[in-house]
């Protein structure tokens, strides 16, 4: 009984911790290297509060996790970006910094549960467009799967994290697992 | 014979000519050597470099409040001449735009078997870009720039790691990056002051075209690897003492340069190597072999 309330007390206070984030999701216009986007993590990390600082090239995105408490303001956010040599784009926030770790990568899978010749449905997320503008990356599980475009059919206004249904083939590209879309609907 | 003859006048006015005629060789030639090796030390410093082409220069200018440390290798070969420099650069960011900075080489300097070392040139840059345009993944930029070269090299000669002015590079770099592909493109002038002696040395003309390329987008939180190939052309002008072209002063020379950078986060190391593939130079001017240059970015 003592470990069950022991284990209870932990779930709600691991609980508390999580609700206490806070994932602020910037797009950003000229970043390009990561020697160069060192000036915008020692500006955010001044700040107090902040707990992780990322940057996703390929999707355009910085991602900083904060305490709940902490908040940027368009125009602070703006003179960040413009003063680290960049271009503040917009600002989404989300309540918990679980994504984080997910948009941070964009290694494709090698070894995905998904084999060559399939014909899925699949639910996962969003994670940005590829350099060549035709696929985006796509988390299904715990793998990050690029996803060739459908021919017509993609949802307007996706960001980073939107839960996506995914239908399509298994397709091998290298070493590499893609799903050929037939289509991509919001979840 | 008397001593005031007109014959023994002529003989003493013929060896006073001669003296003076050696006495300007022995000068030219210690000019074009100081010229050759002091033109080849002075251009390779390149300070607050951080992540653009190797062998000249880039658009990229440091954040705000930025602080650059570089530490430069260089190495050249030049038919029986040789240098090695070790240079240390600091850069700072006015603004997001518009950085100076500071490098000093140490020189040491082997010529047909006479070798000299010391502190060489002092540089000092400015470099402002006055224009910029952000895309997604993608940035273009131009940058303007004025480096004065001081002459602060020890002054001893043979071989003389000093030509005894003061000299201005300015010029302009373009840069299109983007998380794939980066091309850069520049243009230098390099006016050399005029010595004690009323000697000029030849001004400089520079052009390059680089290109980079990594095989997938870079991760900030993993080490990111550039490729890249530059083509650096030289355009050397005649030297001139009294306003006169010397001999053996006029060059163009043309050179391929592959190189890499490997980068995480804040640091960054850079190498690569110029081999010539054009060279057309006047008179008995020596071809280069190679140059050689590794250089430690950090940004702080």
């Amino acid at each position: 009984m003592q470990k069950i309330l022991i284990m209870a007390a932990l779930t709600l206070f691991s609980g508390a911790v999580n609700a206490g984030e806070k994932l602020h999701l910037m797009k950003v216009h000229g970043a390009v290297c990561a020697s160069c986007a060192y000036g915008l993590e020692k500006r955010f990390k001044k700040f107090d509060g902040i707990k992780s600082f990322g940057i996703d090239f390929s999707a355009g995105i910085v991602s900083v996790c904060t305490d709940s408490n902490v908040s940027f303001e368009k125009e602070q956010l703006t003179k960040i970006f413009v003063e680290s040599g960049y271009t503040f784009k917009g600002l989404e926030i989300k309540n918990s910094c679980d994504k984080q770790a997910k948009i941070l990568s964009k290694k494709p899978s090698k070894n995905s549960s998904l084999k060559p010749g399939q014909n899925v449905t699949v639910t996962g997320i969003y994670n940005g467009m590829c350099d060549d503008g035709e696929d985006f990356y796509f988390v299904y599980k715990s793998d990050v799967l690029e996803v060739i475009l459908p021919k017509k059919g993609m949802p307007q206004k996706l960001t980073i994290g939107t839960p996506l249904d995914v239908s399509g083939t298994v397709v091998t590209h290298g070493n590499e697992i893609k799903i050929k879309a037939s289509s991509v609907n919001l979840k | 014979m008397s001593f005031f003859t007109p014959s023994y006048f002529v003989i003493i006015e013929n060896n006073i000519m001669k003296y003076i005629a050696y006495a300007f060789y022995k000068k030219l030639f210690l000019l074009i050597i100081t010229f050759a090796i002091t033109s080849t030390i002075i251009l390779y410093v390149t300070p607050a470099a951080a992540h653009g082409p190797i062998f000249s220069p880039g658009p990229e200018t440091l954040y705000k409040d930025g602080i650059e440390f570089q530490t430069d290798y260089f190495n050249s070969k030049k038919s029986t001449e040789s240098e090695y420099e070790l240079a240390m650069g600091l850069g700072y960011g006015i603004n997001q735009d518009w950085e100076i900075s500071i490098a000093l080489p140490y020189l040491k300097v082997n010529e047909s078997g006479l070798k000299n070392k010391g502190i060489g040139n002092a540089q000092l840059e400015t470099k402002y870009r006055f224009w910029k345009y952000d895309s997604f993944g993608k940035q273009n930029s131009v940058t303007g720039f004025i480096t004065a070269v001081l002459d602060t090299a020890k002054k001893t000669s043979n071989p003389s790691l000093s030509n005894g002015t003061n000299d201005f590079i300015t010029g302009l770099a373009y840069g299109q990056e983007s998380i794939i592909w980066q091309h850069w493109a520049s243009f230098r002038y390099r006016y050399n002051g005029k010595s004690n002696a009323d000697i000029k040395r030849a001004n400089q003309l520079f052009a390059d075209a680089s290109i980079g390329w990594r095989s997938e987008p870079p991760q900030y939180y993993e080490s990111d690897t550039l490729w890249m190939v530059e083509l650096n052309t030289e355009y050397t002008q005649a030297s001139q003492n009294n306003n006169i072209s010397l001999p053996n002063t006029r060059a163009t020379e043309l050179f391929i340069s592959p190189g890499v950078i490997w980068a995480y986060r804040n640091i960054a190391l850079k190498s690569g190597v110029q081999l010539p593939i054009y060279h057309n130079a006047k008179g008995t001017q020596k071809k280069s072999d190679y140059r050689f240059k590794l250089a430690l970015d950090i940004n702080f």
